[in-house]
């Protein structure tokens, strides 16, 4: 009951000063929305990727090429060998007819092309599916250096390169993001710190008196905490907003619908969002700790 | 009820506000601290209730040493001593009721138990008529009486009150005084700093002298 009192006397003292100072407290506002909306851009790109990049590892495809003719035995063989391997989720024979049935499908345009060569220029292959996890890339380079010289195995396949070029891009935008964004957050620590010494500074005498008759620090000091966190949070939501406008307006019309990183481009997933928010009331409690550090008892 | 030893007060390196003042008072006891402006009364009621530390000597008061108390216990001390300071230091943006309720606010007792004794309190100064203005719409007078309404609303165990009647007229001065020895009577220690040495004849109290930081005479 006493705790409750005093959180809404907290939270009452909080409001009040929110208001009569609002032109300040919104500039404070809007700077930290500005940094998380920063970080939450990041986050957005970074995410995309990552899932795209995850989306494809599900995908990669090792094609070893067979040697024209080769025995029946000897391609069986190898199957068996690869369906053995723990890395590997499937192994699929395609046949040179079959690979002429594909290449005419894909490209309905160049239907004569086959037959202007005289004979089917498409070799048999086995299409290896690696299993989805995070060795898959280590798996792939691996099954390449192994099966590149195998017995009637000509050629050896895969597309694992960009897909690790594309991590990188990602641990890029992370650490970009990381690094700009804690600067960001340091900026708004700082932001608020200052704006609630300002209003303390204003209402210093009244904070004397409380302290005079008996109010504890934590009574004198909690409505500025509260309104610190009620300062972050609304920067933090004002930032998720903005950041969903921004996806809504520029992301949403160029990128949803094409197939470019081969899924729908998406915000951010909804406790990323919250972390955000969440993110921006603990940088509002943490920087009315700092400014109220050296209060007198 | 205090007990100072030895105390020195020093706010700057040339001179001292208050040098090497023992003064005891029991607990129960009303005596008035006296002396010219800038003795070092003021001084001496600061360190009584914490808001400065002594730079030597040994303060206890009601049994606590408060040149030791660690921060987290000032508080606790506070609460327990009523002051009634030279310049009110009464809350502009409240009301004379709220200003008086503030004390038990911050004790979180509920609204309506504060505004029940603050009104009480304000009654007992006689200004329960006007609890809804601001300070800044009384006079001098009201809002001193409006501070120790505030200073005796939590029942104190020790009563501080800086020239308490400095901004009241004689017929108020005597009605003040009627209330703190009523307040005294029924077991708070009082010490009035005051320089009103008229006062002082009529009432009859011990009487703690201090001239430049020094006891004079007790
Ligand atoms: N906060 C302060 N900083 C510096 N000097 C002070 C301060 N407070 C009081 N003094 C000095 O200490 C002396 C005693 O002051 P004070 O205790 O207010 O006397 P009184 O209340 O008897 O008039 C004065 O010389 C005054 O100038
Ligand atoms: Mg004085």
């Amino acid at each position: 009951m006493a705790l409750l009192r005093a959180l809404r006397y907290f939270v009452e003292e909080a409001f009040i000063s929110l208001w009569r100072s609002r032109l300040i407290h919104a500039v404070s506002i809007g700077t930290i929305a500005v940094s998380l909306l920063v970080l939450g851009t990041f986050l957005t790109v970074a995410s995309n990727l990552h899932a795209a990049v995850a989306e494809w590892s599900r995908k990669i495809q090792i094609v070893l090429y067979l040697e024209d003719g080769l025995e029946g035995r000897i391609r069986e063989s190898l199957e068996r060998r690869l369906a053995g391997d723990p890395a590997v989720a499937g192994v699929e024979h395609v046949t040179q007819e079959e690979a002429l049935r594909r290449f005419r499908r894909l490209f309905p345009d160049l239907q004569r092309l086959p037959e202007d060569l005289g004979e089917n220029p498409f070799p048999a292959s086995l299409e290896v599916t690696v299993r989805a996890d995070q060795d898959a890339l280590a798996n792939v380079d691996r099954l390449v250096v192994e099966y590149t010289q195998a017995p009637g195995v000509e050629q050896v396949q895969y597309d694992s390169l960009w897909i690790r070029r594309l991590n990188t891009a990602i641990q890029l935008v992370r650490w970009i993001g990381g690094f700009l964004g804690g600067i960001l957050v340091i900026a708004s620590v700082f932001t608020i710190s200052n704006v609630i010494r300002l209003t303390a500074y204003t209402r210093q005498d009244e904070l004397d008196i409380m302290r005079l008759v008996g109010a504890t620090r934590a009574y004198v000091q909690g409505p500025f905490v509260v309104e610190g966190v009620i300062q972050g949070g609304l920067g933090g939501l004002a930032g998720v907003g903005l950041l969903w406008l921004a996806f809504r307006m520029l992301v949403g019309r160029a990128l949803a619908s094409s197939d470019l990183l081969g899924r729908a481009v998406v915000f951010l997933p909804i406790q990323l969002a919250a972390a955000i928010v969440i993110g921006g009331m603990v940088v509002g409690i943490v920087g009315s700790l700092v400014s109220l550090r050296r209060m007198p008892v | 009820m205090i007990q100072a030893f030895h105390v020195y007060k020093q706010y700057d390196r040339e001179s001292c506000a208050l040098s090497d003042v023992t003064v005891h008072v029991n607990k129960g006891e009303f005596c008035f601290l006296t002396g010219p402006s800038g003795a070092g009364k003021t001084t001496f009621l600061k360190l009584v209730f914490r808001e400065e530390l002594p730079s030597q000597g040994q303060i206890i008061v009601g049994g606590r040493n408060v040149t030791a108390i660690p921060d987290g216990q000032i508080p606790l001390l506070r609460r327990s001593i009523g002051v009634v300071f030279q310049d009110f230091k009464l809350l502009k943006r409240r009301t004379i009721l709220e200003n008086v309720a503030f004390v038990l606010k911050i004790l979180t007792v509920s609204s309506k138990e504060q505004k029940r004794r603050a009104f009480t309190a304000l009654k007992s100064v006689g200004l329960h008529h006007k609890m809804h203005a601001y300070p800044l719409q009384l006079s001098g007078g009201e809002q001193q009486r409006v501070a120790i309404a505030r200073a005796l609303i939590n029942d104190p165990m020790l009563l501080l009150a800086d020239e308490p009647t400095g901004n009241l007229d004689p017929d108020m001065t005597m009605e003040i005084m009627t209330l703190f020895q009523e307040v005294n009577s029924r077991g708070t220690t009082v010490l009035v700093a005051t320089h009103d040495r008229e006062m002082i004849q009529r009432l009859g109290k011990r009487v703690i002298a201090l001239e430049k930081g020094r006891v004079v005479t007790e």
